[in-house]
Formats: structure tokens, C-alpha cells, sequence
């Protein structure tokens, strides 16, 4: 079963929303993954998870409501909705 | 949902692309303040005099046009998802081209010879094809339904417009050939400079970075979606008026400019109140900043449409200068100046996020962009804005004036070059895997 960690950042100044997602995930135990709650897109975390070996996947609840989903890559046991990748 | 989507780090231009055209930019700010302390109180004496020429081409094309051309090479695609091509080679040539070209354009003026004139008019043409071809290829890419496209878009149509109507004009000083639409083909000129590539292009960044940086509620969607548009058309319609029939040709041009004026003042006035409800209440220095842009652009506009209604206040304003420094040093300065300490703290901790990733901790912006060289600058040009439209009434205040541009635009250079110097420190730390001091 995983476990979910929920941060909101709405409402913060950039970069902070990045900073603490990235301080998040960093602590992240097999099994965990990270759910970001965002008042906008955050376009530009996605090229910093890649590269720190996160997937992600992230949907639009309305315009200012957008929830981000993030795990360790090979995590099975932390993907959601029982993805693999 | 979405898996996966958006920006990759070989999509995000390296940081030397957006920032040798920032760098740049606060040293023309700083040749326009030396050239206002040498002209003195003589600009005042005629807006078509050879030195405000110049001093009108070093605070636009060059202090502008340098951050606004680093500013759409960098947002492309953070904003609309759609790179510019070859960014260094573009970025590169374009600054290359463009720096030297607005020094001997304004030489030219200065110095009435023909040779620096004719080779401002190759590289600035070049500099301008270059940069229009490119990002106007990655504009075609972009998603068509984004505000911000759509105003980057008429932004750089109405550039081109500009540009063109810019080199015919400098080909007449270059050259000496007799030009008999010289006058009108000058408002057209500046009309589609400020109007259309400055002011939309502000205005379609804005509904983008106001919403970002200033956490403010999104801008009303019936704005986004014509404003731009609704300008540029008018832009078109007022050049079309100017070769009406004698009798209606003022009347038809004041009556399109007022509507084109009520635009801006409507996105003043939206802007203002944005920042009213932005979720953060802690103002800071790119907050004040564009609210004294912002007023200094409702002021403007009440100003040049009341001078064309007035033609006493026309003349009391002495020759559209207090109009020209308004807009110009007034509104469009304080805003790219404001943009400029978001965008650069924040572009340079986003490459280190990149770079020193298992190294050690990314500066914070603060750390970046400490607040109280940004405030001194900020207070400095705050003090300079007022005194340089009083000039346009009591000359001698362009003395002081000048001097304290001159000044805000060295603090700027400084606060601009200390985040490039973090930047860099941390950047060395990476290659060599040490923990950083700063």
C-alpha cells in the first residue's frame, strides 16, 4: 500500500513551490510518493524530477487548482493508479 | 492527466542566451543618462534635434530592446512550450549585430556623418531579421490559444513594422535623398515602436508573469482574449487615418487613438487591481515597480490624449517630452526593470537546481538578488521619474534627473552582475564537486 505525502504550495512566490516539493522528495522511502497541490502548472519542476529520477504525473482540477503526483522511478509500490513506470 | 509533459533542460536555453542581452542592457540606460548630462538643457529646446535622437534610440532600442529581446528568448519556452531554434548561435548573433548598431545609430545622430549611419542600418536590419526569423518561427509553433502568444505575436508584427518604417527613415540620414513623408513616417515610427512593440508586448507578458511572480488572480479572460488584437487593429487603423482627406484626418486619428488608449488604461487599471488581490500582502520591490509603471502609464495616456484634445497642454509640456519620459522611463522601464529581478534570481536558481543537483544547496533568491541593493536602485529611479518629466516644464531639472537614472542604471548593472557572479561561483563548484560558501 502506498503512502501519500500531500504538500499545498498554493499561494507561495517561485521558486519556493519548487524548493520545498524538492526538499519533499528528497526524504521519500520506498513506497511513498508526493502529492503537490499548486495554484498553476509548475512546467519548469518537471525537467528537475526527471533528472532527479522522479515520474510524475500531473492533472488539472480547475485553473487554479492543479495536483501533482511524484514518485521514485521503479517505485511500483509508490506509482499511482498501478503504473509501472 | 498528464504523464510527463512540458519543458526538458535541453528545451531551456542555456543562461548566457537571455542574460548577455540583461547585462547589456542597464549600460545603454547608463549613455542615455551621460548624454543627457552633456545636452543638458539644450534637448529641451525641440523633440527633432540629432541628440534627442539619439538619447530616444539608446533608451528604446537599446535598454529595452536588449531585455525585451533577452526576455521572449527566454520565455518562449517556459511560457509558450516552443524553443527558439539554435538559441546560442541566434542569441549570439543577434546581440553581436544589435549592440554595435544602436551605438553607431546613435553616433550618427549625434555626429551627423553618414558612414556610422549606414552601418547601423546593416547590423540593426540584420540584427532584427535574425531575431524576427527565429522567434517568429518558434511563435508558429506555439499553441495558438495562449494569450501570451497571441500577444508576442502582434508584438513582434508590430516590430517588424517598426523596424522597417525605422531603417527607411535612417536610409534618409544616411544617404541625405529627399523625403518628403519624413514627419509622418516618424509618428508612424514611434507609434508602432512604443504602442506596438513595447506596449503589447508588456501587456501579453504580463498575463503570464503578474499571475506568476506577483500571485495575483489571473487576468479576465475576455481582456486576454482581444486586447491585444483590439490594439494592434487599431494601430492599423490609426496609420490607415493619416492619409485621409485633410478634413477628417484629425479627427478620425484622435478618436482611434483614444480608443487605443482606453485599452491601455483598461490593462493599467486591471493590472492595479490584480495587485490589490494578490495572495501574498508583502509588497516587494517588483511589486512597487510596476505599480509606478502602471501609473505612470495611466498618466501618460491622460497626458498624450488630453495634449491632442488641448493643444495649450500640448505646448506647456514642451514638446511631448514630459509625454516621452513617462512612458518610456516612467512605464516602460520600471516594469522591465521589475521583471528583470524575478526573471534573474529566478533563471539563475533554476540552472543551479540543474547544476550543483548532489553537490550542495542552491542559493535562495534572496541570496541571488539581495533586497536592499534592489530597494537603493529602485528608489533612485523613482527619484529620477518625476524629475525627468518636470524637465519637460523647468529644463535645469534635467541636471539631477539625469544624474540619478545615470546612477540607478550603474546599481542595476551592479545587482545584475553580482547574481551573474553567484551564478558563476556555484557553477565552478559544480565542475569541481565542492559543498559552496555562499
Amino acid at each position: 500500500m502506498s503512502q501519500e505525502c500531500v504538500l499545498d504550495v498554493r499561494g507561495l512566490e517561485p521558486p519556493e513551490p519548487l524548493e520545498r516539493v524538492l526538499d519533499a522528495i528528497a526524504t521519500l522511502q520506498p513506497g511513498e510518493r508526493v502529492r503537490m497541490i499548486h495554484h498553476r502548472e509548475p512546467c519548469l519542476l518537471y525537467p528537475l524530477l526527471s533528472k532527479r529520477g522522479f515520474n510524475h504525473l500531473a492533472e488539472t482540477k480547475s485553473e487554479d487548482h492543479h495536483e501533482i503526483l511524484i514518485w521514485r522511478k521503479g517505485d511500483a509500490a509508490a506509482a499511482p493508479y498501478g503504473l509501472t513506470q | 492527466m498528464s504523464l510527463q509533459p512540458g519543458l526538458s533542460f535541453s528545451q531551456a536555453p542555456p543562461i548566457l542566451v537571455p542574460f548577455r542581452f540583461f547585462l547589456s542592457a542597464p549600460l545603454f540606460g547608463l549613455l542615455a543618462a551621460l548624454l543627457m548630462l552633456w545636452y543638458g538643457t539644450s534637448l529641451m529646446d525641440s523633440r527633432w534635434q540629432p541628440s534627442v535622437l539619439a538619447l530616444t534610440h539608446l533608451m528604446t532600442l537599446g535598454f529595452l530592446g536588449m531585455a525585451m529581446v533577452g526576455a521572449m528568448m527566454q520565455m518562449l519556452p517556459v511560457v509558450a512550450g516552443s524553443p527558439v531554434a539554435h538559441p546560442v548561435g541566434v542569441a549570439r548573433a543577434v546581440h553581436v549585430l544589435l549592440l554595435p548598431g544602436v551605438l553607431l545609430l546613435a553616433g550618427g545622430f549625434l555626429f551627423g556623418t553618414h558612414w556610422p549611419m549606414r552601418i547601423a542600418m546593416f547590423l540593426l536590419g540584420s540584427g532584427f531579421t535574425v531575431f524576427v526569423a527565429a522567434v517568429g518561427l518558434s511563435l508558429k509553433r506555439a499553441p495558438p490559444d495562449s494569450p501570451t502568444v497571441v500577444g508576442m505575436r502582434f508584438a513582434v508584427g508590430a516590430l517588424v513594422v517598426t523596424a522597417a518604417l525605422g531603417l527607411t527613415l535612417a536610409s534618409n540620414y544616411g544617404w541625405d535623398w529627399w523625403l518628403i513623408e519624413r514627419v509622418r513616417l516618424i509618428n508612424l515610427h514611434l507609434t508602432w515602436g512604443l504602442l506596438g512593440w513595447v506596449g503589447l508586448l508588456v501587456v501579453g507578458v504580463s498575463y503570464q508573469v503578474v499571475p506568476m511572480f506577483q500571485l495575483t488572480p489571473s487576468y479576465p479572460k475576455p481582456l486576454t482574449r482581444w486586447l491585444t488584437a483590439a490594439i494592434f487593429a487599431l494601430l492599423l487603423l490609426w496609420s490607415v487615418a493619416q492619409y485621409l482627406p485633410d478634413a477628417v484626418q484629425e479627427q478620425a486619428m484622435l478618436a482611434v487613438v483614444s480608443v487605443a488608449a482606453i485599452g491601455f488604461m483598461v490593462f493599467a487599471v486591471v493590472t492595479l487591481r490584480l495587485q490589490l488581490q494578490r495572495r501574498r500582502k508583502q509588497s516587494d520591490v517588483t511589486l512597487l515597480f510596476w505599480r509606478f509603471g502602471m501609473t505612470c502609464l495611466l498618466l501618460a495616456l491622460v497626458l498624450g490624449v488630453a495634449g491632442q484634445v488641448i493643444p495649450a497642454l500640448d505646448r506647456m509640456q514642451g514638446d511631448n517630452f514630459a509625454l516621452a519620459f513617462l512612458f518610456i522611463a516612467g512605464f516602460a522601464v520600471s516594469v522591465v526593470n521589475g521583471m528583470l529581478y524575478k526573471i534573474v534570481p529566478f533563471l539563475i536558481w533554476f540552472h543551479l537546481q540543474s547544476l550543483l543537483m548532489g553537490v550542495t544547496k542552491v542559493p535562495n533568491m534572496r541570496q541571488i538578488m539581495p533586497e536592499p541593493g534592489m530597494r537603493r536602485q529602485m528608489w533612485l529611479h523613482f527619484a529620477a521619474v518625476p524629475l525627468l518629466v518636470l524637465s519637460a516644464l523647468w529644463p535645469p531639472l534635467i541636471y539631477p534627473a539625469a544624474l540619478l537614472f545615470g546612477t540607478s542604471m550603474i546599481l542595476l548593472e551592479v545587482n545584475l552582475l553580482y547574481a551573474f557572479r553567484v551564478y558563476q561561483q556555484n557553477a565552478k563548484l559544480a565542475t569541481k564537486g565542492e559543498p559552496s560558501s555562499t
